[in-house]
């Protein structure tokens, strides 16, 4: 069986300002860490997808959109 | 068999943008005020009533990434020519790179997109693979959002009714979650507590007696009267930048839509902190239930003072807020009551009145003894009861909430506000049946029975209604994420097309819909338009991040695209492209309708 990419995945890994008190990506909560970090895991699809990392304070919240896509080309025998 | 596994690098933290803050004088017009990045404070203007929050640091920034590649068989792998651990994968500071290698980097929220694309090598025993993971920071909205995906449109259209129009970042943020959920997390999220600034001076303004006031000079009376309507006006500045800067415009759309049915003027009261306690009781029970509301309207000062019911005593009823509880807030004129109705329920409020401070008051002294027939109904409570002031007067309430038009009679205005065009009875009698249902008048259900229903989410019911003044203004800069320099100048500004803000014409509210392009308003508009325009012409021209120079693409994201007569770049032949651009988007039908 000739190697073939078979999936990749992206960990974005931010951190929200001292005011945030909730964080979503694509609408799903995310942890927030002790040190105000967070992270998060993306599947790669084989075109794109569009990920929406909003952060909620009591005085304002704000998104932030990341694109993220892959392709992968034939694979050649060894 | 897949390999997969990650490990990371410690990560430094991404820079941080700093706040700008730009002003533009301008010929005739407001200054506007750039507030980058945040959401939140750091941004200048403001009336002084409000005070802004100290500025806040970037909510969001991207530190780094990991990417991980899965192959379908032992290989060694390469990202950008980095040398994965030995589960395929690699991290990457997000900070530009440095030498030789450039990375990506995180640019800051609403700058230049960044964008970078990892190449992939793979190399094992059964050959080798490659491929390629972009990744895109700031991706503009044109681009991701595009206008032939259907949820777009649809929550476009959802922010457009329930909201003051939409941004990128609100649309961006509910894009890949269900419509249905979507409308119940906004519904319920709501809260009026959450706002934006604090309150405004009128709501510790010191009210004088008529004794305290007759006491005072000539000059110190008139001093006393300019203060007053210096507090006033705070709180029309306070409103239109709640409406514009709120994280939750629902609340605010639904307290001006109670305004509008339960009608006080603030020219007509002129007494602030009356004015601001009826729209703190708005904006408290906009979404909660509406018996409630009724019951605490009929004991809020300001309405006591624009009904007169301080003189609605024992043996001299007032008939004003008793006909207005039946003809304007509950059932409608003609429906259930007759004019007797109207007189015994102003019986069961007599003696509701307010003291010298302005502070609501129950007179037992000032009460019609006796039983009252409302509705077919007898209310009778003891005579001798000194509560009798108290109970009927919440009995009535009670007794009129029973009858089932009322919850049609809400729904009705609900469906005239949200969906708009000839009315569906049987659609409206749904609704009515969960408005009443709830055993509340919950209007936060109602309003998620209104926001799925296929009435407004119809294809053909979107930007077929036109934006009040306020609306108007508001999706401008919502959608835009700038800020007016003062706040009060597009309050004038809307009243001069016919909608003050707090100051309805008469107790029947604004009418709405072509009203608002009328041959005076239309005229009125039109040089508002332009004056905006002109506005954000020079902002353009200033130093602002680079994203935000594309405001005419923000606006244009932000329309309705089924009704855009925009002109194309093309035919546009000036020697002042970009601004003509920017008049003929504020003047296009669509960003006018919603």
């Amino acid at each position: 069986m000739p190697l073939t990419i078979t999936s990749i995945a992206v960990e974005l890994r931010g951190a929200v300002a001292q005011d945030i008190t909730a964080l979503e990506i694509d609408g799903d909560p995310v942890a927030i860490a002790a040190d105000r970090s967070w992270r998060h895991v993306v599947t790669v699809p084989p075109t794109t997808t569009v990920v929406a990392v909003t952060a909620i304070a009591p005085s304002r919240s704000q998104t932030r959109m990341v694109e993220i896509g892959s392709a992968a080309a034939p694979a050649a025998p060894g | 068999m897949d390999h997969t596994q990650s490990a990371t690098e410690p990560q430094q933290a991404g820079s941080s943008t700093a706040d700008t803050v730009l002003a533009c004088a301008t010929l005739a017009a407001v200054p506007l005020v750039l507030s980058a990045c945040g959401g939140g404070g750091g941004g200048g203007g403001g009336d002084g009533d409000g005070d802004e929050p100290a500025p806040l640091g970037p909510a969001i920034t991207f530190t780094g990434l990991t990417i991980a590649v899965t192959t379908s068989t032992a290989a060694a792998v390469h990202i950008d020519a980095v040398a994965a651990d030995a589960e395929g994968a690699a991290a990457f500071r997000l900070d530009g790179g440095s030498g030789t290698v450039s990375r990506p980097r995180d640019p800051g929220h609403r700058q230049a997109e960044s964008l970078y694309e990892f190449a992939i090598s793979a190399e094992g025993g059964m050959g080798s693979a490659t491929g390629t993971c972009v990744v895109r920071i700031n991706p503009a909205p044109e681009d991701i959002l595009s206008e032939s995906d259907a949820r777009v449109l649809s929550l476009r259209h959802l922010f457009n009714r329930m909201s003051f129009g939409v941004g990128e970042e609100e649309l961006g943020r509910w894009l890949n979650v269900p419509y249905a959920e979507a409308v119940q997390r906004i519904v319920d999220a709501a809260d009026p507590s959450q706002t934006t600034q604090r309150p405004p001076s009128a709501a510790t303004f010191h009210v004088l007696t008529w004794t305290e006031y007759d006491r005072l000079s000539p000059a110190e009376q008139q001093a006393y009267g300019d203060s007053k309507g210096d507090a006033i006006s705070g709180i029309y500045a306070w409103w239109w930048r709640e409406i514009i800067r709120t994280r939750q415009p629902l609340l605010e759309k639904m307290a001006l839509f109670w305004h509008n049915l339960l009608v006080v003027a603030a020219s007509d009261v002129f007494e602030p902190r009356a004015m601001w306690g009826y729209l703190d009781l708005l904006r408290s029970n906009a979404l909660g239930s509406y018996r409630d509301l009724i019951l605490a309207i009929a004991r809020d000062p300001a309405m006591v003072m624009f009904l007169d019911s301080n003189s609605n005593v024992k043996g001299r009823p007032n008939e004003n807020f008793a006909r207005e509880l039946l003809e304007l807030f509950t059932l409608g004129e003609g429906h259930v009551y007759g004019e007797a109705d109207v007189v015994e329920v102003a019986k069961c409020f007599t003696g509701w009145g307010i003291t010298d401070r302005q502070v609501f008051v129950l007179r037992q002294d000032r009460h019609e003894p006796g039983a009252k027939t409302v509705l077919g109904s007898t209310i009778s409570f003891a005579d001798d009861d000194p509560e009798q002031v108290r109970k009927d007067g919440e009995a009535v309430i009670e007794r009129v909430l029973q009858e089932s038009r009322v919850a049609v009679f809400i729904c009705e205005k609900l469906w005239d506000e949200f969906v708009g065009g000839a009315r569906d009875d049987g659609m409206i009698a749904g609704w009515a049946d969960t408005f009443r249902g709830s055993g509340d008048y919950d209007i936060r259900r109602v309003l998620k029975d209104i926001f799925t229903s296929s009435a407004f989410t119809a294809a053909g019911n979107r930007g077929n209604m036109i934006r009040s003044p306020v609306e108007y203004a508001a999706a401008i800069f919502r959608a835009t994420g700038l800020q007016p320099g003062r706040y009060i100048d597009y309050y004038w500004r809307a009243s001069q097309e016919d909608q003050a803000l707090l100051n309805p014409p008469n107790v029947r509210g604004w009418v709405g819909g072509l009203q608002w392009i009328s041959a005076k308003t239309l005229l009125e508009r039109r040089t508002h338009m332009a004056w905006t325009g002109w506005e954000f012409y020079n902002h353009g021209s200033q130093k602002v991040p680079e994203r935000l120079d594309g405001v005419l693409e923000l606006l244009w994201f932000a329309t309705p695209v089924a009704q855009r007569a925009y002109v194309d770049d093309a035919v546009l032949i000036t020697w002042d492209p970009r601004g003509e651009r920017i008049r003929r988007l504020l003047t296009d039908p669509a960003l006018n309708c919603k």
